[in-house]
């Protein structure tokens, strides 16, 4: 358990700086995003081949109906359920809701969710051991690989995350007002590895 | 000391301290603190549940009844740990519980003499009557005297980890067979988890001479965990327990991370929850031994045969000057060698066999071992063992010795396998219980399934583990089972000697007697159930497992059944006890659950809020200014303000679904009451929710943002069970409809405004919107920007009934537009305001809240019937017509206001007509919701009162007998603020 | 207990609220014995010692209803679809 914890009010974000275990290089860093637009994509009954055809039209990302991140450099689709993704880019949320509402018309539901979330980049030589104390996903890289995401229950909080690549990366998209508890249980799973938090992501 | 000389796996260069009952004692690394206890000659560790009888260790591992003790000081004292398995460590600290004033003479030993009284029932039988004495006297009497260990006092100041893991092959158990099983599947390329309860791999292996392909056994445990640890697909968890099997292959597991240190080190647990996710598992708890019941067989001294080898053999401390040995089976007699070759003096092998196997005497003979066959025990003596009296075919005589080592045969540890319900099943062969139909996917390998022989553990453990993982695709590799030789071990049953004189015990945990298991068959409770339940055998928190097969043999030696015919009852998990703390893990204190802040939560604690929990929520209560002597003050201020000048409240908290589709409208016109697919683009409307019983499930406004889009509000208690609602009707009802939704209560950050100024200080935050009350009437809704550029929604609704706004703007935004607002409101006074004024203003105003909407009440008790719509069906529309709603004396929704001015209202207060007594028969209805109204000078209450509508005017009696209240109050129209709405509508 | 999602694969029970029984058809409101059947909707149950098909929430994954066919006395499940009744739940 981190010292901090104790003093830190709850409804609080971690400031950025190390927690837990102080020697060493950490063991676990968490990057937030501020400037990530999101949105949420439904698309309508019967319109995924016709939000998939145009998803590869407009975006070249051939998006999969399943609980996977389909992207490209510019843009990520990540499947929360059926017929139903979020999308992230790095852009002003008005200019990704434009982009979004160009390519898919009328065949789907967009809502801008840029202030929704938490983005939260988890990586680190210990993000596996740490996790495990937090995902009751099985994160084994026989199993879940990069391009993998899943909505679960994290420490009694609901989100998504998805892997990034293999070193392994992950990203969390944590309900906002959830976000000062999320950092708190992350904190305390990563203590014992040492904790960096990274401050606001400029970019 | 009784530290044998040589041997032992004790590393004998790491001398460690530690102190008993605040005696000074030294033991080694490698210890437990019974076997360092007994290699410093204590014997007498603590007191029995019940009677107080001096009680010293009885086995050497989890299965122990007798030697409970207090572990650690303070904060960090443990209650009733084992001392069998508390592993030792540098300035260790036990104290002996249950005793008074101390573990050498205790007070409470006079129980033994009220022993007559306190027999299998006692709980049904003495304490009967006079019922009162029970919770002034019986209780206290009994809490007081049967006892366990005290709890901690302080906060546990350590913490608790819990971790996920899959795998493909659990083994639980890390002796002969559980090793050889985790080789074959590890090296198959399975993802194996071995755990074991105790510190060191090796099961028996680590208590027993025996030889493995002609080396020492050890050598062999040390090889496969060596090559365990190096195979990258296994995960060796020492020190866990496999408490508990559940549905799915799902496995509870406690691993015990710091226990064995003085302290966890920085950043360490104390322990760790593991909840494991296993494709199959392998059962190789082993098995362990039972005693026979005999009397004096619980005087400090007596033991399990296995646990004198162990002691011996692996921690090298010698349980006593002399040891007799008192068994019905062959590895009674093993344990005896190798305790005589150990250095522990064998007085006599006593067996009840009239002819022992001739191999068998044959190493006695060898050995010097004196042995008396066709022998029992018929009495001890001493308060420590000092002398066993054996009687057999040559007349009884009295051996001295400080050690009795019995063995009644081995039960195996079947507890896992039954968590299903699976019923062990009785082999007559081996004397015991076997595992029965098992969890799906649980194997079991080694004497765990009644296999003693250490050859064929070692081959079932692989052969076992290859079929396991084979049915998961995996091949096995045909792995070289190591040879090992043993004999094979016979046994006689036998489990209590007769005529033996002392109380002969049967359950030493909870103090049954074999003269409880005669009352309880005299008495008729002979099921097992029954039996368990009556004598309280194997409810103690060792389940019984040195006791419950012998218990229930006796029973069936009574009813002249078999054993396997009258059966066993099951375990249940926790296979050993689990500290609670372990499974809370994080979620403890202040992390207990998530607190969510609003977007304005920074600025409300900045301006002083007192805040207040509304499900995960933190919201502002109220705000309090220096001077302001108790909340009703600043309560009263705030109301006042809002209602003359400007008040502002963050409701970010409210449940937001954006709702979008062709099908919007028509899918709405289904879960609400009312109409929406009628609402004009640019306009909001207030709508109630029934559940298909015909009960109001929620309320809030909704508002159309578009030709196929609609923003739903829901109250902030339901958010989630309206979201899930909505998600029914669309998946499962209504599937056809063409509908999206998706929840944006975390996007948006939205603060309301309300007072006759609130427009003025709205138009000063907008970017060139018009908000005149004719471009922006009522319920009306404007979308735009704000503060130069935010995009923001602003709705012209009201809670409060004054002139009021709600501006939503994107989550990160919240702050600023809260702090932008207060300077615009400045010159008007504006006030921030929290919750408490909140309610007051909605109370006066007549609104229904969540005290209204309480799952009893209908559309119509609550004065919302004629919102209903008679063209459509909803959600709850048929069953709300139900002749028990529509009936004359159903309650309905009005307002009470005291007769007597200066009477303070109570919620919760029953309505009684004047004159009638306070009786369920003349209860007429309660108030809901109550507040003080700064506006009227006077308290005011909503409530629910038959007939309530045709009487306003009327006086009833508010009683509150919990309260001391009656008081007389007037019914009255429940709007108590401007009823026509024209404050509203300016 | 695990549940297996068509969507998200199997998750522990904790992430789903359970509703009942999959087999009642919301009746026909405009029927002449609404009221009855309604009630019989809401109220009536059959609780069997076997197999039965139950509706689940994933409201802690992809939020979707689904119909699980589980055995009450084991546990044993035997599979789940979407509540939607397509097999991609797409609400289609």
């Amino acid at each position: 358990m981190s010292e901090i914890l104790s003093d830190l009010p709850v409804t609080d974000l971690l400031p950025p700086g190390r927690h837990g275990r102080a020697d060493g290089a950490p063991g676990v860093i968490a990057h937030p995003l501020s400037r990530l637009a999101v949105a949420t994509l439904v698309a309508c009954k019967g319109a995924v081949p016709r939000i998939t055809e145009a998803a590869l039209a407009a975006f070249g990302v051939a998006l999969a109906d399943a609980p996977k991140v389909s992207f490209t450099a510019d843009i990520a689709f990540i499947g929360t359920g059926p017929g139903r993704w979020l999308v992230t880019a790095s852009q002003a949320p008005e200019a990704l809701m434009a982009r979004l509402t160009d390519a898919f018309g009328d065949g789907a539901a967009l809502t801008d969710q840029s202030d929704a979330n938490l983005m939260l980049d988890l990586y680190g030589p210990a993000v596996g051991e740490t996790l495990a104390k937090l995902v009751p996903v099985d994160l084994d890289p026989s199993v879940f690989r990069p391009g993998d995401a899943a909505a679960t229950l994290v420490a009694l909080m609901p989100l998504t995350f998805w892997q990034l690549n293999d070193s392994p990366a992950y990203r969390f998209a944590i309900p906002r007002s959830f976000a000062p508890a999320f950092l708190r249980a992350l904190a305390s799973a990563a203590a014992s590895a040492g904790l960096e938090m990274a401050g606001p992501a400029r970019g | 000391m009784s530290r044998l000389s040589e041997g032992g796996l004790i590393d004998r260069s790491k001398p460690l301290a530690f102190s008993f009952d605040g005696k000074a004692m030294r033991g080694y690394a490698g210890d437990t603190l019974a076997s360092a206890l007994l290699a410093n000659d204590v014997r007498l560790v603590g007191r029995s549940f019940k009677y107080h009888r001096p009680r010293g260790i009885f086995s050497s591992g989890s299965e122990e009844p007798n030697a409970l003790v207090e572990l650690r000081d303070g904060a960090r004292r443990e209650p009733n740990s084992r001392a069998t398995v508390v592993e030792l460590y540098d300035g260790l600290s036990a104290a002996s519980q249950n005793r008074w004033p101390s573990l050498d003479f205790d007070i409470q030993s006079v129980n033994g003499l009220l022993g007559p009284l306190l027999g299998a029932g006692f709980y049904y039988k003495t304490f009967m009557w006079p019922a009162a004495l029970w919770e002034k006297l019986y209780e206290p009497l009994i809490r007081r005297a049967a006892g366990l260990g005290r709890a901690a006092e302080a906060p546990d100041p350590d913490s608790y980890d819990r971790s996920f893991a899959f795998c493909d092959l659990l083994v639980i158990g890390g002796g002969a067979a559980g090793l050889m099983a985790a080789l074959t599947a590890g090296r198959s390329g399975a993802r194996v988890i071995l755990a074991d309860e105790d510190f060191r791999f090796g099961g028996r292996i680590l208590a027993e001479r025996a030889e493995i392909d002609d080396a020492p056994s050890l050598a062999f445990v040390e090889r496969a965990v060596a090559e365990l640890a190096a195979l990258p697909n296994v995960r060796l968890l020492p020190r866990t327990t496999v408490f508990g099997a559940y549905d799915g292959g799902t496995f509870g597991a406690l691993e015990r991370v710091a226990d064995h240190l003085p302290l966890p080190p920085a950043f360490t647990p104390r322990q760790r929850y593991w909840k494991i996710v296993a494709k199959r598992s392998l059962l190789c708890a082993g098995a362990i031994d039972r005693p026979i019941v005999f009397g004096g067989n619980d005087r400090p001294g007596v033991m399990s045969a296995q646990a004198l080898r162990t002691y011996a053999v692996r921690y090298a401390a010698n349980p006593g000057k002399r040891a007799v040995v008192f068994a019905n089976n062959g590895y009674a007699w093993s344990a005896a060698f190798d305790a005589a070759e150990a250095g522990v003096d064998i007085a006599a092998i006593v067996d009840v066999r009239p002819e022992a196997p001739p191999i068998q005497l044959e190493r006695a003979k060898r050995r010097g071992v004196r042995v008396i066959q066709g022998g029992q025990v018929v009495a001890t003596s001493g308060r420590l063992l000092s002398s066993v009296t054996v009687r057999s075919a040559t007349g009884e005589e009295k051996i001295a010795a400080e050690v009795l080592a019995i063995s009644g045969g081995s039960s195996p540890n079947v507890g896992l396998t039954s968590h299903f319900g699976g019923k062990p099943v009785y082999r007559a062969d081996i004397a015991g219980f076997v595992p029965g139909a098992c969890p799906p996917g649980m194997r079991v390998a080694g004497a765990a399934r009644g296999d003693y022989s250490l050859a064929r553990c070692l081959a079932a453990g692989a052969a076992e583990a290859a079929e396991a993982v084979s049915e998961l695709g995996f091949s096995a590799y045909a792995t070289p089972v190591p040879q090992a030789r043993d004999n094979a071990i016979t046994v006689t049953p036998f489990w209590h000697v007769p005529g033996s004189r002392g109380p002969a015990f049967v359950d030493l945990q909870n103090d049954v007697t074999a003269k409880d298991i005669t009352i309880a068959h005299t008495e008729g409770f002979r099921a097992v159930e029954l039996l368990k339940r009556y004598t309280t055998l194997g409810m103690a928190t060792d389940q019984g497992r040195t006791s419950n097969v012998t218990g229930l043999a006796m029973m069936a030696v009574l009813t002249g059944q078999d054993v396997g015919a009258t059966g066993t009852t099951l375990f249940r998990p926790p296979y050993t006890p689990v500290a609670l703390g372990a499974i809370a893990g994080h979620h403890r204190g202040k992390d207990f659950r998530a607190t969510r802040p609003t977007p304005t939560h920074d600025w409300a604690r900045a301006q002083g809020a007192v805040f207040v929990e509304a499900g995960l929520w933190l919201r502002a209560q109220y705000f309090p200014r220096p001077g302001e002597t108790d909340w009703l003050e600043t309560v009263n201020r705030e109301v006042t303000a809002t209602r003359t000048g400007v008040g502002l409240i963050d409701v970010s908290t409210f449940g937001k679904i954006d709702i979008q589709g062709p099908d919007a409208g028509a899918f709405l016109d289904r879960v609400y009451i009312n109409t929406f697919s009628t609402l004009p683009v640019g306009r909001a409307r207030y709508g109630v929710m029934l559940r298909e019983d015909g009960i109001v499930m929620d309320d809030g406004t909704t508002s159309r943002l578009g030709e196929r889009h609609y923003l739903m509000t829901t109250t902030t208690a339901n958010a989630a069970k309206v979201y899930q609602h909505l998600e029914f009707c669309l998946q499962v009802l209504w599937p056809e409809l063409d509908v999206q939704m998706a929840s944006v209560s975390e996007q948006w950050a939205q603060i309301s405004i309300a007072g006759p100024q609130a427009r003025a200080v709205l138009e000063q935050v907008v970017d060139g919107l018009d908000v005149s009350n004719a471009a922006l009437p009522y319920m009306g809704v404007a979308q735009g920007t704000v503060l130069s550029g935010v995009a923001a929604r602003i709705f012209r609704v009201s809670f409060s009934g004054e002139l009021g706004y709600e501006i939503a703007v994107p989550a990160r935004q919240g702050r600023r537009l809260a702090e932008a607002l207060m300077a615009a409101g400045a010159p008007f006074g504006i006030t921030p305001y929290g919750t408490e004024a909140l309610g007051v203003m909605r109370i006066e105003k007549g609104h229904v809240s969540g005290n209204e909407l309480n799952g009893q009440t209908s559309a119509r008790d609550l004065g919302l019937g004629r919102m209903a719509s008679t063209k459509k069906d909803y959600v709850g529309r048929v069953l709300s017509q139900r002749p028990a709603f529509l009936e004359e004396g159903r309650v309905s929704f009005v307002g009470f206001k005291p007769v007597n001015p200066g009477d303070r209202l109570r919620a919760g207060a029953h309505f009684l007509p004047h004159g009638r007594s306070g009786t369920t028969a003349n209860d007429e209805g309660y108030m809901t919701s109550v507040a003080f109204s700064p506006l009227l000078g006077h308290w005011i209450g909503l409530g629910l009162i038959a007939r309530g509508t045709e009487r306003i005017g009327e006086s009833v009696r508010a009683y509150d007998p919990v309260r001391g209240g009656d008081i007389p109050v007037e019914i009255c129209h429940p709007a108590f603020v401007d009823p026509e709405g024209e404050r509203l509508r300016v | 207990m695990r549940l297996p999602c068509p969507y998200c694969g199997v998750r522990d029970a904790h992430e789903f609220s359970y509703l009942g029984d999959a087999a009642p058809r919301r009746p026909d409101p405009a029927a002449p014995d609404a009221a009855d059947a309604f009630h019989d909707y809401v109220y009536l149950r059959d609780n069997p010692a076997g197999a039965i098909r139950e509706l689940w929430y994933h409201g802690a994954g992809c939020r979707r209803w689904i119909v699980v066919d589980r055995d009450t006395r084991t546990h044993a499940i035997a599979g789940a679809t979407f509540a939607s009744g397509s097999a991609s739940g797409d609400a289609s």
